[in-house]
């Protein structure tokens, strides 16, 4: 499969860092996607999976800044486009689908004028646009979604809908372009479980009938082997495993990977015994999520501090990406 | 007092509850809404026991929390606290025994005062708790160790402390006034999944420590069922479900608990995960949303069991076998 | 931990750290100028009247004689003269005090009636007041107006009426008609959009005709007149805050209302109140100086900026700093307060949305 994204060595760290250390956001990243291929990116909150994507899209915040590093879409560096060709490609071939639907759409407007935003922000020009046909292609994204009663609904105000329903509408006008590459942050974490299984069916049914590429981040791993090919494990901006989802899930490399898996609270075993395998000596390890303002010194891995079965050279040095048939991992433990 | 003695002893019950919202409708009508929020819901809690509450968002679970809790008084039935009606007693005694029932929110963000610091928070509980202030240091440096927080964070404010450390002190200062029963409202569901297991971890250690009954609130059935012993299943306001965790986990009765069941992600058979559809119809979730209660059974629209005699009459929650009840007439 | 952080805040934030050295050195003036220029033989004199140094432009030279009987800093008049030859720098001295002093007590009196409206408005404000009560809170109401407008007798009689009522409302005569009439919340509203019907400046205005004219009739006047936007904001503030987490938290613990009040959610609602204050400081000195504008200010011959400015009108071509210079002051004053107001509100009001 030839590859479609391409990133290569991407570094990015807060504007005003000083540029001796090492970037505080995300070091070094690599990842691959492919034509019609759904890859996975899994973290916990904090660990830059969403900078990432924002980054893919040029939509990185202003405090932080690319060090280095290329983002290949099709051949084209991203990163070396000015904001007219960017904006070409955000929407009709890279689109994004965010976390939180309660606030992704615009409350001012209704459902059926933002999708029609997506159309005329990318036809303007081509050709003359009638009315009727944006409409009908609305309707028919609109049922393809899934959403009952699409003609009503494009009169309907986004508070007027479901969190299911809306992030509904944020998959249809993500595909109303039929873009060759979906980001999807995140985007069934503030749903139920319910809708979660619907919205999950519906991403993989849409990608599958349309062929196009799908990033799915989460912190969930659980959803990994429904929803990916591939997945890639981050852990405070340095991707620690890679592999396909179905190995990585069953077989884990990393003790980050492992500890995620075991997180993942099983109804039927003993309790407490599998939680407690968890616990870390002691719990300001938490504060790792806040902070941020600790500077990037010391050369070891990012997990020494939490990990399990550290060594002593864990400290010391980083370990690189191993490879081993098709998959990678960042560990001295699977060092031969 | 509640004197705790022999398991059995049913320290906590809701005897059918109702509780109705009232929406005003449109500009300069005074027509009401009434939106049912809880809907004929009773249930007991035997002590040492924890009963865990499943249902999505927007069934009622927090609402029914709040009443249980003592800050929202329902529009009918009772809340029989040792062996009192909580709401029949006047304001000042009412404080009184809220005390004893305390409520772990949902948010770790705004469960904190964010300009107090962690120390005045439990200090402040403590006293509620009457202990006398010389000992306030000490037990407050006591409290904080034994939810896995270092007693140096005292000086903290909320805002320097992460999702999981705010909820840690959540349930410390719960733990202050010494409560008889322990209510949490999604304590874990915005927290990380490394987080949640380490919080989930402490709440079955605080368990085994002080013995006291929880009602645990989630979305999550998985979550639900491997802290409690008793699960209820609840829908739109009403409970549709109810009987011991695992066996409701393992041969759900109730099509509304197969759904919830079928949501779950499982890792051995992706496939069959996203292919399984026990349930759902778009249209009718569409349309039972916008219902208000109209039929009978709630779940009708969604349901794929159902049928002409689901519309006759009311469903009862009848029991099944020993400790099995369930609202449905198509088992 | 707090004071450490709000001071790092300031000092990042230059703008608003000049206001605040604004401020202060305009605090440190008016303290100053209090001490300069009181007594009967003050160091420098606001009243003494020179009809031979009238209409003196500022820093021009005194005439030899000013200088051989009083002492003038370098020998000049640093501000100028007005008409009638008084030193104008003696003079803003002199009303430094009295406007910043204006400023700060009318907004201290709104700030602490529009906290206890809106705290109690927003609080209780689900609560419901019965027929009986509200009837006679009314009578006590209009009878303390009547009172106050010297109709004593029939004021009298419908105050004791209205307590007398209030006394009875437990007893079972009263109570079956003391039914569910209107929640605190609306009524609160109600008055509070009752007195904002009323032009504040006419209000300001008629009352201070009214009562006899004095510096502290007129700070408290204003105070009382401008607490609504403060019990907006407050009572919009704890409505939000009712809801959050914490505050049912303190609740369940068993904490008294008081305390919940006080400790809880009034240190939370205090930032749009702080800000609405600093601003609220500005305009009471502008309205001072509109009431001294009007001549119905503090009594001459005390000088306040706004009757300098009054003064100055007459004479607006011929000696135009008598107008320009107490203009300038005030508005570098409203200036120093108004970029300090929204440093201290980035500064109180930091993580409540995190």
């Amino acid at each position: 499969m030839e590859g479609l994204l391409k990133i290569k060595g991407l570094n990015i760290g807060l504007r005003g860092q000083d540029l001796g250390e090492r970037p505080s956001i995300v070091q070094d990243l690599h990842l691959e996607i492919s034509k019609a291929e759904s890859v996975c990116l899994v973290g916990e909150s904090g660990c830059g999976k969403s900078i990432t994507a924002l980054s893919i899209m040029g939509l990185l915040p202003k405090g932080l800044r690319i060090w280095s590093g290329k983002i290949l879409f099709e051949g084209m560096d991203l990163l070396r486009l000015n904001e007219k060709e960017l904006r070409r490609i955000r929407g009709s071939e890279i689109s994004m689908i965010f976390q939180e639907p309660m606030s992704s759409l615009n409350p001012v407007l209704t459902i059926g004028q933002q999708l029609r935003e997506v159309f005329l922000a990318h036809l303007k020009g081509e050709e003359p646009v009638h009315k009727k046909e944006i409409e009908d292609r609305c309707v028919s994204l609109l049922r393809d979604v899934g959403l009952p009663h699409p003609k009503d609904q494009l009169r309907a105000y986004p508070h007027m809908l479901s969190g299911g329903q809306r992030q509904r509408v944020m998959i249809a006008m993500a595909m109303a372009l039929n873009p060759k590459l979906i980001i999807a942050d995140e985007p069934t974490t503030a749903l139920d479980v319910t809708v979660q299984l619907q919205i999950l069916r519906l991403l993989k049914g849409l990608q599958e009938g349309r062929e196009c590429s799908l990033l799915f981040i989460t912190h969930d791993l659980s959803l990994v082997p429904n929803v990916g090919d591939r997945v890639y494990v981050m852990y405070k901006g340095r991707i620690m495993e890679e592999g396909p989802s179905r190995e990585v899930v069953s077989s884990p490399l990393h003790p980050y990977t492992k500890a995620l898996l075991s997180a993942i609270v099983d109804p039927e075993s003993p309790k407490g015994i599998k939680a407690k395998a968890l616990r870390t000596k002691d719990n300001r390890s938490n504060s790792v999520l806040v902070d941020k303002n600790a500077k990037g010194k010391g050369q070891g891995c990012r997990y020494a501090s939490t990990c399990p079965s550290v060594e002593a050279r864990c400290r010391e040095l980083e370990p690189g990406l191993m490879v081993a048939n098709d998959r990678k991992v960042r560990c001295w433990l699977h060092v031969c | 007092m509640c004197v705790k003695d022999g398991l059995g002893e049913v320290i906590l019950a809701l005897e059918h509850i109702h509780k109705y919202f009232h929406l005003k409708g449109g500009y300069f009508s005074s027509k009401r809404h009434r939106i049912t929020a809880v809907r004929d819901v009773s249930l007991s809690l035997p002590h040492g026991i924890t009963y865990g509450l499943v249902g999505e968002s927007g069934c009622g679970k927090t609402t029914l929390s709040h009443i249980t809790a003592g800050l929202l008084p329902p529009d009918g039935g009772r809340v029989i606290f040792c062996e009192e009606d909580l709401y029949a007693l006047g304001y000042k005694e009412l404080k009184e025994k809220r005390k004893r029932i305390q409520l772990v929110f949902q948010d770790p963000y705004s469960s904190l005062n964010p300009r107090l610091s962690v120390g005045y928070v439990i200090k402040e509980a403590l006293r509620q708790g009457n202990v006398p202030k010389e000992e306030l240091e000490e037990r407050a440096a006591s409290v904080l160790k034994s939810v896995g927080l270092d007693p140096g964070c005292m000086s903290s404010y909320p805002h320097q402390l992460s999702g999981g450390q705010r909820q840690r002190v959540v349930i410390a200062r719960a733990l202050c006034v010494s409560p008889l029963v322990l209510i949490m409202d999604e304590p874990v569901s915005s927290l990380d999944v490394l987080i949640q297991a380490q919080i989930l971890d402490l709440l079955l250690e605080i368990k085994e420590r002080v013995q006291i009954p929880y009602i645990f609130i989630s979305h999550d059935l998985k979550i639900v069922t491997y802290l409690s012993d008793i699960i209820g299943v609840m829908y739109r306001g009403e409970i549709l479900e109810e009987g011991p965790s695992l066996e409701v986990y393992k041969a759900p009765l109730h099509p509304y608990t197969e759904l919830l069941l079928a949501s779950v992600p499982k890792m051995g058979d992706a496939k069959g995960f996203l292919a399984s559809d026990p349930t759902v119809e778009l249209k009718t979730e569409h349309e039972s949303l916008n219902q208000g209660g109209a039929c009978p059974c709630s779940y009708y629209l969604r349901c794929n069991r159902r049928s002409r005699e689901c519309l006759s009459g009311p469903i009862e929650l009848r029991s099944i076998g020993e400790n099995r009840r369930i609202r449905c007439i198509n088992v | 931990m707090r004071m450490g952080e709000g001071y790092k805040l300031i000092r990042n934030d230059w703008v608003g750290f000049l206001g605040l050295c604004l401020f202060l050195c305009f605090l440190g003036i008016s303290v100053l100028g209090l001490l300069l220029t009181r007594g009967s033989e003050p160091i420098l004199d606001p009243k003494k009247v020179r009809l031979h140094e009238k209409l003196k432009p500022p820093m021009c030279k005194a005439s030899p004689e000013t200088i051989a009987n009083e002492k003038l800093p370098f020998g000049r008049f640093l501000l100028g003269t007005d008409d009638l030859g008084r030193d104008v720098f003696a003079r803003m001295l002199q009303g430094a005090y009295v406007s910043m002093s204006v400023g700060f007590v009318s907004v201290g009196i709104s700030v602490l009636i529009g906290v206890i409206i809106g705290g109690i408005s927003g609080y209780y404000g689900d609560r419901n007041i019965g027929l009986i009560t509200f009837l006679s809170l009314l009578l006590l109401i209009a009878g303390i107006i009547l009172i106050i407008s010297s109709n004593r007798s029939l004021g009298l009689l419908l105050s004791c009426l209205g307590v007398i009522s209030l006394l009875l409302k437990k007893t079972r005569f009263l109570k079956q008609m003391d039914r569910q009439f209107i929640d605190v919340d609306s009524f609160i509203m109600r008055i509070v959009d009752i007195m904002l019907c009323f032009p504040s400046f006419f209000l300001i205005l008629t009352v201070v005709v009214v009562l006899p004219p004095s510096i502290y009739n007129i700070m408290i006047v204003i105070g009382v007149t401008s607490w609504m936007g403060t019990a907006r904001f407050v009572r919009a503030e704890f409505l939000a805050l009712r809801e959050l987490d914490f505050v049912k938290a303190a609740k369940l613990l068993g904490l008294s209302d008081m305390k919940i009040i006080f400790v809880h959610m009034l240190p939370n609602a205090i930032g749009p109140v702080l800000v609405s204050a600093t601003l609220g400081v500005a305009s009471a000195i502008l309205v001072e100086a509109g009431l001294s504008f009007l001549g119905l200010g503090v009594p001459p011959p005390h000088a306040t900026w706004g009757n300098i400015l009054s003064d100055g009108k007459n004479y607006l071509f011929d000696a135009p700093w008598l107008t320009f210079i107490p203009g300038f002051t005030i508005m570098l004053v409203v200036l120093s307060f108004n970029l300090f107001g929204e440093a201290l509100r980035d500064m109180v009001n930091p993580k409540l949305k995190s």
